[in-house]
């Protein structure tokens, strides 16, 4: 019997990441069984997570629900109240309980503080997933915050490193993997758009590596993976947020996990064709 | 005839570069800068006057440099690929001569001011004489021809740890000060010179020329390749300080890009990495010509003839 792939998807609320909710719910291989928006202000992204649900999948009940709002380690005089408080999602993720016959896998489209926060409080929890799959890092690529740094392991270092140390069963897709994806600036914003349902910039870079978290995700047969030993560094002022692979001959130093290297993109160009050109005619 | 002078820490592959350079038509060495790495600067010192007596070469003048990090502790020594006196425990005669009373700073500065815009310094150890004669000496910056440093890796992993190359490891606070200065420098980091390769089919070459020089060589680099076999590089060893100076010979052996680069001293996992800005639009303006390809056939023929003399 073909069980449609069970997911859980934590994302910032942006409408760049919001693209790749909306895939998820359009495929029809997929269950969507949980979001999360981790963002200091959830209240737009659950407002735009329960719209797309609305539209693409009318009736259906997703929970839709807030994760951490700030990250690990913040300034003093920056303290919201979901420091003291533990988010509905973490919550939600401790509660889950392993289900053998509907494998469950969960994708990070944003900051890791969610993860970090569920595992830190009930660890036993990982159990019940197949798969984390992580949209974050770059390796061998210039990274897209700083020169090596990329977006959401920069957003959180320390929560990051806190999830790969405790060695669940991590799938990093860094930027390496996902810069190669067919993907113009204009197809990006007529996505974006299409969430959004107004102006939205619409990144193509970010866009592109959404979609392959998805891809990762709900299509492991079109990604090739490595298993590699990782570092994310939390300490250095010029190198907060790399991601370290040791790719030496014989590397020694990092936690093992595994990264996609590569995806077979047809699939996505044909998805957002299909949708871009359906804009371009309404 | 070029001006060079040549900072080392000799090294195996130092006593290959000087030997290079030494041999070279192109180059006049002015004076040959010692400083800590792979050994402790005494040991350096020691082992290039050996080196250059073996040279016939002793009209150079040595100069000991720092002992130290410019910040830090120094730590352990290169002995996994250097052997225990640097040289792969080839024994050569006791030295006859002594390095100059002037400290190697001095030395580069005074060259340096006497032959304005001639002076190319070539560092292949820790670049903490350098750092110590800019902080000396800030006017060298628009004084020096170039700088060619073996150091780094900006696209390939590190060789001492997943993102530090060695010589960066061995001080980097003198790198970063290096790296910022404005100083005209050129990179010659692992991204090249790990294309370079130095086979046991060469060294096979060399003993079969049976001169005293190239039994030493062929000596000292079997205990290179060995250690770069445990690290699982088994087909030879990369030619890493000879590179920094076949550039200053032909430029025309790799291909530079500028870019901006920095040098990480968090002591962290980071630590002593060198961050180039390879982004379409870099934050910052380029500091550094980063050497990204390599004729490396071209190049390790060019050191094949001249490394051993004539």
């Amino acid at each position: 019997m073909a069980s449609k792939q069970r997911l859980l998807i934590d994302f910032s609320g942006d409408s760049d990441q919001a693209i790749g909710l909306l895939y998820a719910l359009q495929s029809p291989k997929v269950q969507v069984s949980g979001i999360i928006v981790s963002d200091a202000e959830p209240d737009r992204g659950i407002q735009l997570a329960r719209r797309l649900v609305d539209q693409v999948r009318p009736g259906e009940e997703i929970p839709v629900m807030a994760g951490t709002q700030q990250p690990l380690f913040r300034g003093e005089a920056d303290r919201a109240a979901d420091s003291v408080m533990t988010s509905e999602a973490v919550t939600f993720l401790t509660e889950l309980v392993p289900d053998p016959d509907n494998p469950l896998t969960l994708v990070t489209l944003g900051r890791l503080t969610t993860v970090a926060k569920a595992i830190a409080r009930k660890p036993e929890w990982l159990q019940a997933v197949q798969r984390i799959v992580v949209r974050g890092g770059a390796i061998r690529v210039p990274g897209d915050v700083t020169a090596i740094a990329e977006a959401n392991l920069h957003a959180d270092p320390e929560a990051a490193a806190f999830v790969l140390a405790a060695k669940g069963p991590l799938l990093f897709v860094p930027l390496d993997a996902t810069e190669s994806l067919g993907l113009t600036d204009e197809q990006a914003a007529l996505l974006a758009k299409t969430v959004r349902g107004t102006t939205a910039t619409g990144k193509a870079g970010t866009v592109k590596s959404v979609l392959g978290a998805m891809i990762a995700a709900v299509a492991p047969e079109q990604i090739e993976t490595e298993r590699l030993k990782l570092s994310i560094d939390c300490h250095s002022l010029l190198s907060r947020g790399a991601l370290i692979a040791d790719l030496r001959a014989k590397p020694s130093a990092g936690t093992d996990a595994d990264v996609c290297m590569a995806i077979q993109s047809e699939a996505i160009e044909t998805w957002v064709w299909q949708l871009t050109e359906g804009e371009d005619r309404a | 005839m070029k001006k060079v002078i040549l900072d080392v820490d000799t090294g195996i592959d130092d006593a290959l570069a000087i030997s290079y350079a030494v041999h070279s038509p192109h180059l006049e060495v002015c004076g040959i800068n010692t400083t800590f790495g792979n050994i402790t600067v005494e040991e350096a010192t020691k082992n290039t006057l050996q080196m250059l007596e073996l040279l016939g070469a002793t009209h150079i003048p040595v100069y000991q440099g720092s002992s130290r990090p410019i910040v830090r502790e120094l730590t352990g020594k290169a002995r996994l690929f250097h052997g225990e006196n640097g040289l792969g425990n080839v024994v050569l005669p006791e030295p006859t001569a002594t390095a100059q009373p002037e400290s190697a700073t001095q030395f580069l500065i005074s060259t340096i001011k006497a032959n304005p815009h001639q002076v190319t310094l070539i560092t292949v150890g820790s670049m903490t004489n350098l750092a110590r004669a800019i902080m000396a000496a800030p006017e060298i910056v628009t004084l020096i021809e170039q700088v060619v440093v073996m150091g780094g890796a900006v696209s390939v992993p590190g060789n001492r740890t997943p993102v530090a190359e060695a010589n960066i490891c061995a001080d980097p606070e003198a790198a970063a000060f290096v790296f910022q200065s404005g100083i005209p420098l050129t990179m010659v980091g692992l991204d090249v010179t790990m294309q370079t390769l130095l086979t046991r089919d060469h060294l096979r070459e060399w003993r079969a020329l049976d001169t005293p020089l190239a039994h030493v060589f062929a000596d000292m680099c079997q205990v290179y390749m060995d250690a770069y076999a445990t690290v699982g590089n088994l087909r030879g060893c990369g030619l890493h300080d000879p590179l920094a100076v076949g550039v200053v010979i032909d430029p025309t052996f790799v291909k530079k890009v500028p870019m901006h680069v920095e040098v990480d001293t968090s002591g962290g996992a980071s630590d002593a990495r060198t961050i180039g800005d390879r982004r379409a639009n870099p934050a910052k303006p380029a500091n550094v010509q980063v050497c990204l390809e390599v004729d490396h056939e071209r190049f390790v023929e060019h050191f094949l003839q001249h490394v051993l003399g004539h």
